[in-house]
Order: C-alpha cells, then sequence, then structure tokens
C-alpha cells in the first residue's frame, strides 16, 4: 500500500485525536503503571504480588478502554458518520485505528514484560519461567489483537463485548495448558531460559495468529468501497 | 509570571554545578570513612574531612537538581505546551540514557573486572564481589540505573506533569499562600520527612530500575516545588532576607547530623532516631536547597563565555565521569600519597578527560545537539526563545 502525504497526514490526525480522546484514561493508567512498578520495587512478598497484579489488570484494561473508546463509542455515540464526511478511506480509517490502538497497548506492555524479564533474571525466582512468562504475556497479546481486529470488523457491540470477554476468560486455562506441558513445565523450576520446540512452536502460533488477524481485517477493509 | 525574553542563568549554572558537584563527591567518596566498606575505589587511607564535606553537599545536591529540573519543565510547559515539553525530555533525558546507559554499564563492568584481576590489594567491597563472583552459581548481580538514576526519575516526573494535565488538576489558587518563607523553610520539610523515614541516612541513590516510593515522593515534592516557584518568581526576593538564618540553621544541624553519622558506637536504631536522622536531613535539605537558590540568583545570574561553557559541558561531563573517574582512581590505588592528592589528582585528570572529550566529540557534533539542543549562533538570534535554560 503506497501512503500519499497527504493521506499520512490525515492518518496522523486521526491517531492524534484517538489518543486525546483517551488521554484521561491514559493518564489513569500510567499512575497505576508507576503505582504498580513501585510496588514490584519494593522487594517485599505482599508488594511484589500486589504489584505484579496491578500491572496484568492494567495491561488487560488499558487494551480494553481503548477499544472500547476508540471503536465501539465512535460507533455509538454516531462519531462514524462525521468522520465518513472527511476525505478518509476505510483503509486509511483502519490503519489509523489500529496504529493508535497498537501504540496506545504496546507502551505498558513492553514494560511489563521488560519488568517481568527483569524480576525473573535478577532474583531468586528460577530463569526457566521467563519462557513460561512471555508464552502468557504473548496470549495477553493475542486477546488484544483479536478484540481489536474483532472491533474493527464488526459493528455489533454485543459480538465485541463477547468476544473480549469470551477471550479473556481463555487466560486462566492457557495458564493452565502451558503448565501442564512437561517440556515448559520442568523447565520453570531450573534457572536454564530453554526455548524448546514446544515453546517455540506456542510463540510462533501466538505471532501467527496476530499476523493474520491483521492481514484478514486489512483485507476486509481493503474490499470495502465506502465505510457502509 | 517570568517575562518571555528573560533569560534566568542562575537556574542553568545552579544545575551545572550541581552536576558537577556531583563528580566532585563521587571523587570524594573513593577517601570517605562511610563509604569504604561500600565504594568500589576506595582507598586506604580514608580521612573524616572527605566524610564531612562530602556527605553536607549529598544532602541538597540532587535536591537542588530536582527543584532546578521542576522550574525549567515547568518553563517549557509555558512555551510549548505539555506535549511540547515531553518531546524535548523525551530527546533530551530518555534517549541519552537509552543510549548512554548500556555503554556505561559495559564500561563500568569491564573496569571492576579489570580492577578485580590486576590490583594486588583490593578495596573492601571488590574483595566481596571477588569472593561471591568465584563461588559456585554465583547469580548475576542486577544491573542497576548507576549514577544515570536521576534521568529516569526526571522523566517520570515530567510524565506526571502531564498527567496533571489530563486530569485537569488544578493548583488551588488559596494554595498560594503555603508559597510563603517561613511556610516553606518550616513546613516543607515535614513533608520529606516521610520519605526520608523509610531509608537509612544518608540517603541512597535510587539506583534500581524499579522505580523507589520514597525516591519518587522525596523528589517528586522538590520537582513539584520547582514547577511551582517558576510561577512565583517573587518568592526568592521574600527569601533572601531569611538567607543567611538558614544557612548558619542548616549548618548548625549538620553539625548535629554528622555526630550521629559517625558515631563510633551508634546507638541501637530506633524508630525515634531514624526520627531525628529524617527530620535533620529534610531540614538540612530545604534550607541548603533555598540558600544555593537565593544565592545562585545573587552571584550566578551571569552569562559569560565561561560559564555558559560550563554549563554546556556538564551534562556531558556527569554521564561519562564514573567510568573516567574509577579508571584513574584504580591507577592511583596503590600508590602511597596524602588523600588530598589522590583527590586532586584523580578529580582534575577526570574532569580534563571528560572536558576535552566534549570538545573534541560532542560539542560541535550530533551528540551535543543530542544533549544540549541547539547552540550559539542559533540560539542567540532568538529562534528557540530561552536558550540554554529551554534546551535542557
Amino acid at each position: 500500500m503506497i501512503v500519499t502525504a497527504e493521506e499520512f497526514r490525515i492518518m496522523k490526525l486521526l491517531v492524534i485525536k484517538d489518543w486525546q480522546i483517551y488521554q484521561k484514561q491514559l493518564a489513569a493508567y500510567v499512575v497505576g503503571l508507576i503505582i504498580g512498578l513501585t510496588l514490584v520495587g519494593m522487594s517485599k512478598v505482599w508488594s511484589f504480588y500486589g504489584g505484579g497484579l496491578l500491572l496484568l489488570v492494567l495491561l488487560i484494561c488499558v487494551g480494553g478502554f481503548a477499544i472500547q473508546s476508540s471503536l465501539l463509542n465512535e460507533r455509538k455515540e454516531q462519531t462514524l458518520p462525521f468522520v465518513m464526511s472527511m476525505p478518509v478511506t476505510p483503509m486509511m480509517h483502519y490503519w489509523s485505528k489500529l496504529i493508535s490502538n497498537v501504540t496506545i497497548y504496546l507502551a505498558p506492555f513492553t514494560l511489563v514484560v521488560a519488568g517481568t524479564a527483569f524480576v525473573v533474571l535478577y532474583t531468586p525466582i528460577p530463569d526457566g519461567v521467563l519462557v513460561w512468562a512471555i508464552l502468557i504475556y504473548g496470549f495477553l497479546a493475542v486477546n488484544f489483537f483479536l478484540s481489536l481486529c474483532t472491533a474493527l470488523v464488526v459493528e455489533s457491540e454485543g459480538w465485541n463485548i463477547f468476544a473480549q470477554i469470551g477471550l479473556s476468560t481463555l487466560i486462566s486455562p492457557f495458564m493452565l495448558a502451558i503448565g501442564s506441558i512437561d517440556a515448559i513445565h520442568s523447565q520453570t523450576r531450573t534457572n536454564n531460559v530453554a526455548w524448546g520446540s514446544a515453546a517455540v512452536a506456542i510463540l510462533a502460533l501466538e505471532i501467527a495468529v496476530i499476523v493474520l488477524a491483521i492481514v484478514i481485517t486489512g483485507a476486509i477493509h481493503r474490499r470495502k468501497v465506502s465505510f457502509l | 509570571m517570568n517575562a518571555p525574553d528573560s533569560r534566568l542563568h542562575y537556574m542553568d549554572n545552579l544545575r551545572a554545578l550541581a552536576m558537577l558537584a556531583g563528580v566532585a563527591f563521587h571523587a570524594g567518596l573513593a577517601y570517605s570513612i562511610l563509604m569504604r566498606p561500600y565504594w568500589p575505589t576506595a582507598d586506604v587511607n580514608p580521612s573524616r574531612i572527605v566524610d564531612v564535606v562530602a556527605w553536607f553537599s549529598h544532602l541538597f545536591r540532587m535536591p537542588l537538581f530536582f527543584l532546578v529540573g521542576g522550574f525549567f519543565a515547568a518553563m517549557l510547559v509555558q512555551e510549548r505546551g505539555v506535549g511540547g515539553m515531553l518531546g524535548n525530555r523525551l530527546a533530551r533525558i530518555l534517549l541519552p540514557f537509552v543510549l548512554f546507559w548500556p555503554i556505561l554499564h559495559l564500561a563500568m563492568g569491564w573496569l571492576i573486572t579489570t580492577a578485580m584481576t590486576h590490583l594486588d590489594t583490593l578495596p573492601p567491597l571488590l574483595m566481596v564481589v571477588k569472593k561471591w563472583m568465584s563461588g559456585p552459581n554465583a547469580p548475576a548481580a542486577p544491573p542497576t540505573l548507576m549514577h544515570l538514576w536521576f534521568l529516569p526519575y526526571l522523566m517520570c516526573f515530567c510524565i506526571l506533569v502531564w498527567v496533571v494535565k489530563a486530569l485537569e488538576i488544578r493548583w488551588p489558587s488559596r494554595a498560594d499562600a503555603l508559597l510563603r518563607p517561613a511556610v516553606l523553610s518550616a513546613g516543607w520539610p515535614l513533608l520529606l520527612m516521610a520519605p526520608l523515614f523509610a531509608v537509612p541516612a544518608p540517603m541512597p541513590a535510587p539506583e534500581s530500575f524499579f522505580p523507589q516510593w520514597w525516591a519518587l515522593m522525596f523528589f517528586g515534592l522538590y520537582f513539584a516545588l520547582g514547577y511551582r516557584l517558576f510561577h512565583a518568581p517573587a518568592l526568592l526576593d521574600k527569601l533572601a532576607p531569611a538567607a543567611p538564618w538558614l544557612l548558619a540553621a542548616a549548618l548548625l544541624a549538620y553539625a548535629v547530623f554528622f555526630e550521629l553519622l559517625s558515631l563510633k558506637s551508634p546507638p541501637p536504631s530506633t524508630p525515634w532516631l531514624q526520627l531525628v536522622k529524617a527530620a535533620l536531613q529534610a531540614f538540612i535539605g530545604v534550607w541548603m536547597t533555598l540558600c544555593c537558590l537565593v544565592y545562585g540568583k545573587r552571584w550566578l545570574n551571569r552569562g559569560n563565555r565561561v560559564l555558559r561553557y560550563v554549563a554546556e559541558s556538564s551534562y556531558w561531563v556527569y554521564i561519562i565521569h564514573l567510568p573516567v573517574l574509577f579508571a584513574v582512581q584504580f591507577l592511583v590505588l596503590p600508590v602511597q600519597a596524602h588523600w588530598t592528592l589522590k583527590f586532586l589528582l584523580s578529580l582534575s585528570a577526570t574532569l580534563f578527560i571528560a572536558l576535552v572529550s566534549y570538545q573534541v566529540l560532542v560539542r560541535h557534533t550530533v551528540v551535543g545537539r543530542l544533549l544540549n539542543g541547539r547552540r550559539g549562533r542559533e540560539r542567540d538570534a532568538g529562534e528557540v526563545g530561552h536558550g540554554a535554560v529551554v534546551q535542557r
């Protein structure tokens, strides 16, 4: 896809618009992130678990809220018809939504993953836990991208809520499932960060699902000649 | 509010002095009695004089730096808006940290390892580290922010400025009544006592990659004060008559604090003793920071070539000083000489190398632009506005 300078400018405006609308929630999340990281850094058992839990909850909420605020509310509050009146193609709209949501999500996501890696590698927690943790974070990212792509193509609010809640309920079963794979579980007791074939396959599958979701959603939007 | 065309040289010069004082502080720690068990270049002949001077400056050097940081953040918000301030801070604070931290981390690691291999008599800390590392399955030491710890904290406070603006939290107009010399010098330290109570005295550097709540609160309060001070420029003039008294009180309080620090057989640490130490640190810090502002405005509010050069080079000098200083101090460690000679030699050699490298590698290159933004003719032409003060 070749983007002209004018199209790029409009897409940038749309992304900034989304961030501005989402600014208050994002500011509150930043405060939550700082509190979560500070709790983890207090080196006490209660604060470590409290902080870790807060960071995970925030990570899930950030994605959900961003999608709700920038896509679902836009439809509900009839903002979309206004956007349609501007010189914006469905693809430009698609890319701007993808970029604004992914940026909002990836900022805390990167912080939390980096923080987890730091804690695992430099505390008495066995280093092997890192592989298990990354697979879980990968699953959280899959959840976010699937929810986002669903919101981009499915207009029904009900189905979107169903997709978000449904995907969230799969987190615990996923954790149990990878915990039951001996090649992964046995590594969590050692100090080796070993990427066995099972772990690599699961991570590759997670990445493939994310890429596929983006490609399919993009293809659907590319076929559209108008928003309707 | 400050007039848009005023150049606040004293703030720029104070910031530079705080940074250069940090270089001298780190150079001095090698000859500190209190730091001998904890400092990698600790010398065999430490001196009490070093402790007296070093810990005094430690109580207000970084507080002053964060106050100046808050002041400049407010100035940037006024000039460029919150987005402009964040963009500037990302470029001047976060980017240098991301670029220089890995290099410094590797350099420090190599220096420590080389010193442990080649030195015949190791300082106490390196003896412990060597023994620890030679053990089976020795875990890797967690990387720390080192002497660059202040950069992430400063960035964090700038992000919090955006948070406050985004959440539309306003400074209540009635709260301006609190910005009076008496309230500031007697009440403000009370707020700082809580974070200082949580850490051993003298306060440590928060070098962990995870934010420390006490440091966020302690330095955050100074940053907030600096931010507010920008909008209340008359406050410093009101403080001026009290400055000699604050200085005298701070010196007196420090005499008590230092006695408590250097007791040969300290009493068992009780909450009361910790509270006294926290209170003394808080009051000395605030009083000395206010004195620095008052006297800085009186004596450093000039923008001659030398001061400007010092101000512009100080950021680079501070960033690279620690590995250079350690290298020099490891070299002079086996030399039998008085500590004053070793101290002056290591400090002057470090400053010389740092300034030469600034002139050759930084001042006229992209690195200089990264650290200081535009300078010289471009800035003097008024294209940027406040010049140096805005660039930092």
